[in-house]
């Protein structure tokens, strides 16, 4: 949890209890401060270490309508990728508030946050969190924005081979790290590619991510393909997925890794 | 015939019922939500605490209790009804391609339904959803009339209306429906796959109080036309030229049947998704325990049906803390073991 | 054939594909008797009671009481004729009390309950066939006779005028066989039902029918009374065996005489 500190004349009123159903929304509010005022969540929020007691009340594919309504949230954050909509239409029916979390660009993490402020009463701290991530953004782009672009593949999933492109979260932290995508022009956000088409690009990096940074087993084993560029330099990174594909102020820690690694590849290109 | 000496009919007959008021009843203290019995008895007899309660009660989970024992019903009693016509005690009312047709609907409906869609459509926020929520089972119980249609204009065409011929035709329409949603869940953004797999599973979740009053005057006309032609039902049972000669129009009976039959699956599947093994399991149960005439099989199959619905759906919400297991799981667990042991006695 | 009949076959045929089933069968049967349907296997005797029966398309006409059998509705028909198979398919462990139940659907609108007239109509039919105590069994795991007797009882329920057996006395002993048949022709006799069956056994047909139709690669080859029909010349052509017909009791007693010549030289097959 990034470190700041909490102004005086905030949070004096009673505190908002809210129903957040997405982990990157807990761990935002957790960041501003306001990880106490979520009394319940969906599956899988577990950072920081906090949100793991947080009761939960549903899953991507089912709310638990009838805990939700006992719970008689002031406000309920819900995220249209990963949550059911028929439920939220149903706890809109029954008079509860929903409002939706829905970045799209690194950029808009920060909007979101401020977003978050305006609702808990923490606008200071949001708008200051905020700042020092677009700063650090900035920052990151304009280290690597006239590097030579380096070709990579993005293996996001082995079985079938999906990459990402077009306006994908992660498919814009490739453009931050100058990362060239050969399938970014593709209309959809996670399409399907052949492995012939991936072997024809013979990418300079191959990027795995995986979860807690475990290993993991259903990925392609790049070292069948000696020839590949990647695979000859040994240059396959593994980002922790947990981070990189929420879209939360804790991603860009992942994705300056993820930059320095594509720099490290970028110099041994060049100077062969 | 077991040891001891076979209960009477009426005693049976009795025991159906209790237990049916029973399941009910039982029901009504389950939910995710945490009501008292005292909560739960005052909010009975109309003066439930705070709204709040009065919502939980009456806007979730009568409901689901009321829809519930409605689908049971409609799912035993179509089982049965098509057992009978097609003189087959395998006959399960998906057979027919239903379900594959409502998974069919629910795919394209999840596809074209996506984030990009809406945001082209202007419908934002919870407008989207609404709008979804109605087009999912909206297009799966077109798609499962679809599904019904081909194999109607399969058997009529191509293969003369032999019963056998019916179940060929329904297979098949299944498997070729679904190697379409296959396709389209395939080609679909990563998240809509898991949708539809999961709304195939089967749940009673989305049970609203508008839906049981839908459903009731349908399983209620469904399951009063099938009595009354209950004679005609039975004579189907001694072959088509024998229930010929008794004045039976075995046409005209068999196309009513399927279409009730049709009728109160897509319904059902559009709406909860792929709930298997109640039509098998019951009917099968009923015709050992209570008799094989059809007025005594669908009487039983609605007090059988409905109570086992409504007890499985028990488990389905509370054996899991903060989530519920798709009751289809569920009911397709105990029908494999059911019909192991089944299997087992026979031999 | 007279213009009383109320039973009227009229230049009926039936063909599948190329092959001829009936040609050209006309003759008339009289309220109250009974007709014995009589030939080879193959001659047309299933067809002709189906043609009969309503359930065959055919050329030509038969009349039941004046009117077409094809003009009457499928409940009315049922109320008119009674038709018992020889193969029966029954699914489920049917009673056969709920078989023979079965009876009373032609008389029963969708909404009528059964009446303590009725219960006992069906007792009564399943006691003319001597199946008391078998009530509750499965009708599925009766002998083949019993199942017979069972769908005769069945029909004795339904009540109709007109009754249509195929071999009905095949599967039974002997003991059963006369009782069937003579209850058949109390039936006829009693309650003036007409009675048509196909029966292989020419005595049987001999003794309890009044006339009989002598059929033939689905030719009528004479039709009448047992005596003059069961005609040893004719007989021996048709069966393609000698027999002899004298009388006993008054009707014609028929004994096949084979010639006994050794068909199959079984010599070769010893050891």
């Amino acid at each position: 949890m990034a470190s700041l500190g909490v102004s005086a004349d905030e949070g004096e009123k009673a505190p908002l209890r809210i129903v957040a159903l997405a982990p990157h929304v807990v761990e935002s509010l957790f960041a501003i401060g306001a990880g106490n005022s979520i009394i319940a969540t969906s599956e899988h929020s577990d950072y920081p270490e906090a949100a793991k007691q947080i009761p939960r009340v549903g899953n991507y594919a089912r709310l638990q309508i009838e805990r939700i309504v006992q719970l008689s949230p002031d406000i309920i954050i819900a995220w249209r990728t990963g949550n059911p909509q028929d439920d939220l239409a149903r706890l809109k029916k029954y008079g509860l508030t929903v409002v939706y979390s829905n970045p799209t660009t690194l950029e808009s993490v920060a909007d979101e946050l401020i977003m978050l402020g305006k609702l808990v009463n923490k606008q200071e701290t949001a708008q200051r969190l905020a700042n020092q991530y677009l700063q650090r953004l900035n920052t990151l782009k304009l280290e690597y924005a006239s590097a030579p672009p380096v070709t990579g593949f993005y293996e996001l999933w082995a079985r079938p081979l999906r990459t990402v492109a077009n306006k994908a979260w992660l498919q814009q932290q490739l453009e931050v790290c100058g990362v060239n995508n050969p399938f970014s022009h593709l209309h959809e956000d996670y399409p399907l590619v052949s492995l012939e088409q991936v072997l024809a690009i013979n990418p300079q990096i191959v990027i795995q991510p995986t979860p807690h940074s475990a290993k993991n087993a259903d990925a392609l084993d790049w070292s069948v393909y000696p020839h590949i560029l990647a695979s000859k330099n040994d240059l396959i990174f593994h980002p922790n997925a947990d981070k990189t594909h929420r879209m939360t102020v804790r991603m860009l820690e992942e994705v300056e890794r993820l930059c320095a690694f594509v720099d490290q590849a970028r110099q041994r290109y060049n100077t062969k | 015939m077991m040891g001891r000496a076979p209960l009477s009919i009426t005693l049976k007959w009795w025991l159906l019922s209790i237990a049916a008021i029973g399941a009910c009843g039982i029901s009504l203290f389950f939910g995710a939500a945490e009501l008292s019995p005292n909560q739960i008895t005052q909010c009975l007899l109309g003066q439930c605490d705070n709204p709040t309660e009065s919502l939980i009660f009456w806007q979730i989970r009568v409901p689901r209790i009321a829809v519930g024992f409605l689908v049971g019903i409609g799912l035993a009693v179509a089982g049965a009804t098509l057992q009978n016509v097609t003189r087959n005690s395998l006959t399960d009312p998906y057979l027919f391609g239903v379900v594959a047709g409502a998974g069919l609907g629910a795919s394209i409906a999840t596809l074209l339904f996506s984030e990009s869609v809406a945001a082209q459509l202007g419908l934002n926020g919870v407008d989207a959803d609404t709008a979804f929520s109605i087009a999912l089972p909206g297009a799966a119980f077109l798609g499962a009339l679809f599904a019904v249609a081909l194999v109607q204009v399969l058997v009529s065409s191509a293969l003369g209306r032999r019963t056998e011929h019916l179940l060929l035709a329904g297979v098949a329409v299944s498997f070729m429906l679904g190697a379409f949603s296959h396709f389209i869940l395939f080609i679909a953004e990563p998240f809509a796959a898991n949708k539809v797999v999961f709304w195939l599973m089967g749940s009673l979740a989305r049970a609203e109080v508008w839906y049981a009053w839908i459903m009731l005057p349908i399983v209620a006309l469904s399951v009063a036309v099938l009595l009354l032609f209950g004679r005609h039902l039975d004579a189907l049972l001694l072959g088509d030229e024998s229930a010929k000669s008794l004045g039976v129009n075995v046409t005209v009976i068999r196309m009513l049947c399927l279409a009730i039959c049709a009728a109160l699956t897509a319904c059902i599947v559009s709406y909860c998704g792929g709930i298997g093994f109640v039509g098998l399991m019951i009917p099968h149960i009923i015709r050992h325990w209570l008799g094989v005439t059809s007025r005594t099989l669908i009487m039983g199959c609605v007090l059988l049906g409905g109570t086992f619905m409504v007890s499985v759906d028990i488990l389905a919400r509370t054996l899991l803390s903060g989530q519920e297991i798709p009751i289809g799981i569920i009911t397709s667990a105990i029908g494999s073991i059911f019909f192991f042991l089944a299997i087992r006695q026979r031999a | 054939m007279s213009i009383n009949s109320a039973l009227c076959i009229h230049q009926v045929s039936l063909s599948i594909g190329d092959k001829a089933i009936l040609k050209n069968i006309n003759f008339g049967v009289e309220r109250g008797e009974v007709l014995g349907v009589l030939g080879p296997n193959g001659a047309g005797k299933t067809s002709l009671l189906k043609v009969i029966a309503g359930q065959k398309r055919h050329q030509g006409v038969v009349n039941w009481c004046g009117h077409g059998v094809a003009d009457y509705s499928i409940q009315a028909l049922a109320r008119q004729i009674a038709v018992v198979n020889q193969l029966n398919d029954v699914v489920f462990s049917v009673t056969l009390k709920q078989v023979v139940r079965m009876g009373l659907l032609p008389h029963k609108t969708l909404l009528s309950r059964e009446t303590a007239t009725d219960s006992q109509r069906v007792e009564d039919a399943i006691q003319a066939v001597g199946l008391e105590g078998k009530q509750h069994q499965e009708y599925s795991s009766l002998s083949g006779g019993e199942q017979q007797r069972g769908l005769i009882a069945r029909a004795l329920v339904q009540g109709s005028p007109l009754l249509i057996l195929d071999e009905p006395v095949n599967h039974l002993d002997v003991y059963y066989q006369h009782q069937v048949l003579q209850l058949l022709h109390d039936l006829a006799r009693q309650l003036g039902v007409t009675v048509v069956m196909s029966l292989h056994d020419m005595n049987l047909a001999s003794q309890y029918c009044d006339k009989i139709a002598l059929l033939n690669s689905g030719d009528l080859i004479a039709y009448g009374e047992p005596e003059p029909v069961l005609n040893a010349d004719l007989l021996t052509r048709v069966f393609s065996i000698p027999c002899e017909v004298k009388t006993q009791n008054g009707k014609p007693h028929v004994s096949f005489t084979p010639s006994r010549k050794t068909v199959l030289d079984l010599s070769r097959w010893g050891k």
